[in-house]
């Protein structure tokens, strides 16, 4: 089989199950494992076994198929699971995640030999499990037993739960979350749809659906959550004892039952309302119909924000376009479109949301690394993982997140020694704090390390001449040590010199204000440092050809341009006082962005220069600039008063090197920029 | 059968009237042993009056209810706390839920529907729910 059209669905559910089992293992080193922990590890490492195997990464594959192993003692009670052996396993994820990184940048996967090699040395007898497929081991790559083969994996039943919520009934997204949490307090929830997110937002449906692991009955459950206030239906039925790689199709073999019985008993001819999934003879029902998530590539996603940018600015566009009467039938039309506009925009945003608990694990793993190199002993603490943002925003500010970490690590916490003069702890501690504040998230990381002299920082920049003396003296502290995000400031200095902070806070300075967000930096000197970072949860972008013209760089979206030209100063002819040029049958009007922008439309063309070609109803225009210098995608922010009253821009982004694009709008700059 | 004991949480003392009489008129099933008119008040009260249920205004002065509830299971984790909301705040709601509350009554109330959501979180409760 073509197995690379799955390479990105591959590599998106691995690497949720090795985030998840990262975020286990560290758990499980810090406070040790509950039983269902180890279950969950076990099915994870499972899952990617199998995933693993059927592509054809045998080196994931048998290093997945080792863990499992090891899990699967201490799941069965052979052995305890011991700060070695989990160490080992953390190890182990470490590797698999490194594998991955090789898989998805397609280089050859690095083998993990010696790692299986320890964690086979601590299951001395590697063929207890019952090997459904006959005796060929599964790490050569043969495919996962068969589902029904056996059920070597037994855990708690689950059970598919529909919930229906009474239309009408006052906050649904709030009796979906008592739903919810009565749910927890008899089993483990192991999926829901919708997410969690989408329930305090309002848009809520009224229809939920959980899969849940749990030794209660299904009846019993059913009149459980029957018997709330305002649910109009729930089901329950059993599903397959655990989700099976080979087959994502899943079975669910097993009951309806009614939410008003109230006997469990009652509903079970065997008189056993706990017992197994129900055995062959009883009704299958097929729950294909209503697939109630999917899984989308997230290139998909991108293009559907894309889309949605430039319906955004289309709308606009013809708002303005057609600027309609009060009380006319476009007006009416116009306030409809740009209602559903704006579901859609909220929509297409909430399903990018992701929690930052999804790069926690890459966090926890880079500072552990470091730390270990390092030789010093650090613990990170992270809140508010709950929150969610875009999943650009988080996946961008993985990079910076990190060098934060590296910074912090490297040269803000001081060695142990240091640190015991100082009368501080001897465990260095970096905390990163997450909070939602009105449309804002903040994100703050802060360490207990030496912290950053801003006093050192006036010196050097002195030194080195980023400012004169008398300027490098009036900053205040904050202004101060903010120093240390202009570009080649801290390369220029060595870091003992500035307290402790190392290269590239440029770039994080500049990602951060890239996604839209803000950069404050805060230190007391032998206390420790603070970046306090603030950023909005949700993005809107686009894809815009970048276009310099009078010295400034300016965005025009790609929808609104149908074609680039060259134009040669020779062949624009004039003709009822515009400048014209033949293309064909078609006149272009030409139009020079830098002549318009300085309200000196007859200056002089150069030689030759290239322009973004348009229309405007009939008439086509070629806006002329200096230079064409690609296509971009941008993230698009509303111009604030008085810009917005300029009705040739369409919003501002800041670019990948942090300069400020303004969004043209070639419609309105047309009509601007020729005597009517 | 003894009443079951609480206290009621509400800025608005019309509210907490409102509350005290749905639950003073439910056939001595009900006795309101205290009330509080913001978070941090119903902190001191809950402490000092260990009431078995708490109803629990959301936006109020002070202390906002879902801190308060937070600060409540603090004090005892298995507390019945049951929200009062106005509608449009469902994301409040949620929250709440989040952090412990066990379920929520809509504002305008009615005595009915009080009496049903209160029945259901009350363990023993009668309400037909109840599993053998």
């Amino acid at each position: 089989m073509d197995t690379t059209d799955f390479l990105d669905l591959f590599a998106s559910e691995a690497r949720e199950h090795i985030e998840a089992q990262g975020a286990l293992l560290s758990r499980g080193l810090a406070a040790g494992l509950e039983r269902e922990e180890i279950n969950e590890l076990f099915r994870r490492a499972h899952s990617i076994k199998g995933m693993a195997a059927a592509m054809g990464f045998t080196p994931m594959a048998s290093l997945a198929h080792a863990m499992e192993d090891l899990l699967h003692r201490w799941r069965d009670g052979h052995d305890h699971p011991a700060p070695d052996s989990l160490a080992l396993l953390t190890r182990a994820n470490d590797h698999l995640s490194a594998q991955l990184d090789a898989v998805v940048a397609k280089h050859d996967v690095p083998p993990g030999e010696d790692v299986v090699q320890a964690i086979r040395a601590l299951c001395p007898t590697v063929e207890t499990r019952p090997a459904a497929g006959g005796a060929s081991p599964e790490a050569k790559g043969a495919p996962p037993a068969p589902a029904g083969a056996v059920a070597t994996h037994d855990t708690r039943p689950r059970l598919l739960i529909d919930v229906a919520i009474r239309s009408g009934a006052p906050l649904p997204g709030a009796r979906a979350m008592v739903i919810l949490k009565r749910l927890e307090e008899h089993g483990r929830i192991v999926e829901i749809s919708p997410a969690v997110q989408i329930l305090a937002t309002g848009r809520f449906n009224g229809r939920l659906r959980f899969v849940v692991a749990t030794n209660v009955a299904p009846a019993r459950l059913a009149s459980l959550i029957g018997g709330l206030p305002d649910v109009a239906a729930c089901e329950v039925a059993q599903g397959v004892a655990e989700d099976d790689p080979a087959h994502p199709g899943r079975r669910h073999a097993g009951r309806r039952v009614l939410p008003d019985r109230r006997d469990g008993a009652a509903d079970s001819p065997e008189g056993a309302p706990e017992g197994p999934p129900a055995p062959a003879g009883e009704t299958e029902v097929r729950h294909a119909g209503s697939i109630s998530t999917v899984r989308v590539a997230t290139e998909r996603m991108d293009h559907l924000l894309d889309g949605v940018g430039e319906l955004i600015l289309d709308y606009e566009r013809l708002k303005r376009a057609v600027d309609p009467e009060a009380g006319s039938e476009q007006e009416e039309i116009l306030e409809g479109l740009g209602r559903t506009v704006d579901g859609l925009r909220d929509e297409v945003l909430t399903m990018r949301l992701l929690p930052f608990s999804s790069i926690v694990p890459r966090l926890e793993r880079s500072a552990r690394d470091l730390a270990a190199r390092l030789g010093k002993s650090v613990d990170l603490e992270v809140r508010g993982t709950e929150v969610t943002l875009d999943r650009s925003t988080l996946e961008e500010m993985i990079d910076p997140l990190q060098h934060i970490l590296r910074n912090s690590i490297d040269h803000g916490l001081e060695e142990t020694e240091a640190r015991r003069t100082a009368g501080k702890p001897p465990r260095g501690r970096i905390e990163i704090e997450l909070s939602r504040q009105e449309d804002r998230i903040s994100l703050v990381v802060s360490d207990d390390g030496r912290g950053i002299d801003p006093q050192a920082l006036r010196r050097v920049a002195a030194e080195r001449r980023f400012l004169s003396r008398e300027a490098a003296a009036r900053l205040s502290d904050e202004e101060a040590l903010m120093l240390v995000t202009i570009p080649g400031f801290s390369t220029a200095t060595r870091t003992t010199e500035i307290s402790g902070r190392g290269v590239g806070m440029d770039v994080v300075r500049m990602r951060v204000q890239k996604l839209g967000g803000n950069l404050v930096i805060r230190s007391q000197v032998g206390v420790g440092a603070c970046l306090v970072m603030d950023l909005p949860p949700t993005v809107t972008v686009t894809r815009a050809f970048l276009c310099r013209a009078s010295g400034g760089i300016f965005a025009v979206p790609v929808s609104a341009v149908h074609g680039m030209l060259e134009v040669a100063r020779d062949s624009v002819q004039s003709s009822l006082g515009e400048r014209v040029l033949r293309r064909g049958e078609d006149l272009v009007t030409v139009l020079p962005l830098g002549g318009i922008l300085s309200g000196d439309t007859a200056a002089p063309f150069p030689a030759a220069f290239p322009a973004l070609l348009y229309h405007v109803g009939p008439r086509s225009y070629a806006l002329g600039v200096d230079e064409i210098l690609g296509e971009a995608l941008i993230v698009v922010k509303p111009l604030r008063h008085p810009l917005e009253l300029l009705p040739q821009y369409a919003g501002a982004a800041i670019l990948n090197d942090g300069q400020i694009a303004l969004i043209l709008d070639p419609v309105n700059l047309t009509r601007t920029s020729r005597p009517a | 059968m003894t009443p079951i004991r609480v206290l009621v949480v509400d800025d608005a003392m019309f509210m907490r009237s409102m509350i005290k009489d749905i639950l003073n008129n439910a056939s001595g099933r009900y006795e309101v042993v205290g009330e509080a008119s913001n978070g941090r008040e119903a902190i001191a009260r809950f402490r000092e009056l260990s009431p078995e249920l708490v109803t629990m205004d959301i936006v109020m002065p002070q202390l906002d209810g879902i801190e308060a509830t937070r600060e409540i299971l603090k004090v005892n984790p298995a507390a019945v706390i049951v929200m009062c909301s106005a509608m449009g705040q469902e994301a409040l709601v949620v929250e709440s839920i989040s952090a412990g509350a066990k379920d929520f009554i809509v504002k305008p109330i009615t005595s009915d529907r009080v009496l049903q959501v209160l029945a259901k979180v009350m363990p023993g409760a009668s309400g037909g729910s109840a599993a053998p």
